[in-house]
């Protein structure tokens, strides 16, 4: 597959903070890749750095193959960006500013799509930018941000001030820029709305990569929750090395498996009649919450 | 560049409080400096004792038919009272044979006023003899000398002088102050974050500089054009049609100042404190430079070194010359040249501190 995105090794310091001390991943064309972490990981600094509004202490950062820093410029044609928190020129309206956007874009603007996503993003483009609640200033740059036809987008958390509803149009819209074979980078912290919506995840934490790859291949890396009930009584699960928080409760047991382990618990417990057996698909969240935990005893 | 151009245009269109103001601030202020250097013709106030009110008048009449001078019928008493109260310098008396002077104070005025009132006294005079005589059917009244009255000549120089250089001191100083001012925007948008939104666009650094520059260079242009405009109909100051010279050294002042106002929000980078530098460094810098009153009048050396530093000073010599003595630009090189060098010399300390902070603490 083609890479549009290529990072390798950033490392940033802001004073006595060590941003960003080992970051690397790629993203490839038509790929959406969910950006996750605790905040203070280093995501926004990540992005910031590929937007060349900072510039890296260390480390390869490129798009389409050229330096994100050096050939800022040319890069900015065809990326768009949407921040957490957007700001705006006070006194100028809505529409003016989403026109603005896209008029330094040096690109004609399409009206329609312009007004249609309005229309979509239920948003009044009249009123001055000094009166627009956060989520109406994040409207208007996701509304310029989607008019404009760029290859690569990227997003610092950008539903941060969406109600769920508008969230929704986010998602769709991001959908439909995959389809046409754009990259999306989505830097968030809603754990569901990266499950819905992306192929592949980083993860970072105390600005080090922690876990990268598919959503599929990381569920590996994540625990099921199993539920069974047998006729016979089972000795000693908790002593196996594959389950954990092993729990009882009217008959059943309940216990956390390791993903991959599935084959030796059938085996384990085949002798013992088994009348139930229920799994609940692995989570991402546990996975998240375990990186959490981490950072949380670690500062 | 253009669209960050347009867009400073925009944002100016939606609050062009600070430049109106600025504006309105340039013509009361020249107009009330030089109400005070120039216009006031001195009046001088004629009594009589021994003529009737009919005569009086008839002599008032013939002391104002050159208007440079004008003569006023008063009374002794207002006079009298006017002189004591140092309200006037001084009067003029009027006999049958004879006239006086009431002087209360020395009056660089009066000489003139006195040569004058005695040509047109000796000339009434002499008419007066040959009516009685008998060539008077003869005679026929001519004047073969027209002789102008002019003020005294090294009065004319200041007083034609001052105003133009308060005009253009003046009109300077104001415009200094709106593209300070608008700078400040460039400060805010670096702190709301939008300046972000603008590097993150596919225009180089250089080009929004660009934009932004051009942006106060015209507003700069712009408000001293229409100040020079209004303010020269309003009050009787010939700018004359010197037009390209002066044009130069009008675009060489604004880029002195454009420059200086980048190297200020080069150092000074929050917009509160700038709100407090501009007006010390804009007034400051007017003052010492010369454009509320003429440098003539400073004698103190170090104030004097210091003037030259201050491009008002140069933008105010080479408006001089190229308005009182019809300079072209090559006359007028060394002002244009010290505003260039100014320009430059703080236009590259400027952007390179600027460049320095924003990439330390981009947020
Ligand atoms: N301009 C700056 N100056 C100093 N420290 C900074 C600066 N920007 C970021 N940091 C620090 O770098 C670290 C990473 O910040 P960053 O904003 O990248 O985190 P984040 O992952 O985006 O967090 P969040 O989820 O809260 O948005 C934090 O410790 C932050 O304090
Ligand atoms: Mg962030």
């Amino acid at each position: 597959m083609e890479k549009v995105v290529e990072i390798k090794g950033l490392k940033k310091v802001f004073g006595k903070t060590q941003a960003l001390k080992d970051v690397s991943f790629d993203v490839t064309k038509g790929e959406i890749i969910g950006f996750i972490g605790p905040n203070g990981a280093g995501k926004s600094t990540t992005l910031r750095i590929l937007l060349g509004l900072i510039k890296a202490d260390d480390g390869q950062a490129s798009i389409f193959g050229k330096d994100v820093w050096n050939d800022a410029v040319e890069i900015h044609k065809r990326v768009a960006y949407v921040p957490g928190d957007v700001n705006l020129w006070p006194n100028l309206t809505g529409g003016e500013v989403i026109d603005l956007f896209l008029s330094m874009r040096g690109q004609k603007v399409d009206k329609e799509r312009k007004e249609e996503l309005i229309k979509r993003f239920e948003f009044d483009p009249t009123k001055k930018c000094r009166g627009y609640s956060k989520g109406n200033r994040q409207k208007v740059a996701l509304i310029a941000a989607f008019a404009a036809d760029a290859d690569v987008y990227i997003f610092d958390e950008p539903t941060a001030g969406l109600d769920p509803l508008q969230e929704r149009v986010f998602q769709k819209q991001a959908r439909e820029v995959k389809a046409r074979g754009a990259s999306i980078i989505l830097s968030s912290h809603i754990l569901s709305e990266v499950e819905q919506l992306c192929d592949t995840v980083a993860i970072i934490s105390q600005g080090k990569i922690v876990e990268s790859g598919s959503l599929n291949e990381l569920r590996h890396l994540t625990r099921t929750q199993i539920i069974f009930k047998t006729k016979e009584d089972v000795p000693s699960l908790a002593d196996q090395d594959f389950a954990h928080n092993v729990a009882h409760e009217k008959g059943e047991t309940i216990f956390q498996l390791d993903s991959d382990k599935m084959a030796e618990f059938l085996r384990f417990v085949e002798p013992y009649h088994v009348t139930k057996l229920e799994s609940a698909p692995p989570k991402l969240e546990d996975l998240f919450m375990r990186h959490y935990e981490t950072t949380k005893g670690g500062v | 560049m253009w669209t960050v151009f347009k867009l400073q245009w925009q944002r100016l269109f939606k609050n062009p409080l600070v430049v109106l103001t600025f504006l309105g601030l340039t013509v009361l202020f020249v107009n009330f400096l030089g109400g005070i250097q120039s216009d006031q013709k001195i009046i001088t106030r004629t009594y009589s004792e021994e003529l009737t009110i009919e005569e009086l008048d008839e002599w008032i009449t013939k002391l104002n038919e050159d208007d440079t001078f004008v003569f006023e019928a008063s009374d002794y008493d207002s006079i009298y009272e006017r002189i004591r109260m140092n309200e006037t310098s001084f009067a003029l008396e009027l006999n049958e044979e004879s006239y006086r002077f009431l002087v209360g104070r020395e009056d660089m005025e009066l000489s003139p006023i006195i040569q004058h009132v005695d040509q047109v006294f000796s000339r009434e005079k002499r008419i007066a003899q040959l009516e009685e005589s008998d060539l008077s059917e003869a005679f026929e009244l001519q004047t073969f000398i027209e002789l102008t009255t002019v003020l005294s000549d090294d009065e004319s120089n200041v007083s034609q002088g001052f105003p133009v250089a308060i005009l253009a001191g003046v009109t300077f100083y104001f415009s200094a102050f709106s593209i300070f001012y608008l700078m400040i925007n460039l400060i805010e948008e670096k702190k709301m974050g939008t300046w972000n939104r603008l590097i993150f666009s596919p225009l180089s650094k250089t080009k929004i500089y660009l934009g932004q520059m051009l942006h106060y260079f015209l507003v700069g242009l712009v408000q001293i054009a229409l100040s020079f405009i209004i303010l020269s109909n309003l009050i009787d100051v010939d700018l004359g049609t010197n037009y390209v010279p002066m044009l130069v050294v009008i675009l060489s002042f604004i880029f002195a100042i454009v420059s200086i106002g980048m190297f200020i929000i080069g150092i000074v980078s929050s917009p509160q404190q700038l709100q407090i530098v501009i007006p010390i460094v804009a007034t400051s810098m007017a003052m010492i430079g010369g454009a509320f009153w003429p440098l003539e009048i400073v004698n103190n050396r170090i104030l004097l070194f210091l003037a030259e530093l201050m491009p008002i000073k140069h933008g105010i010599q080479g408006m001089m010359g190229v308005v009182n003595q019809g300079s072209s630009v090559s006359e007028v090189f060394v002002p244009i040249a010290t505003l260039l060098f100014m320009g430059v010399f703080f236009m590259g300390i400027g952007l390179n501190l600027m460049e320095r902070v924003s990439e330390k603490s981009s947020l």
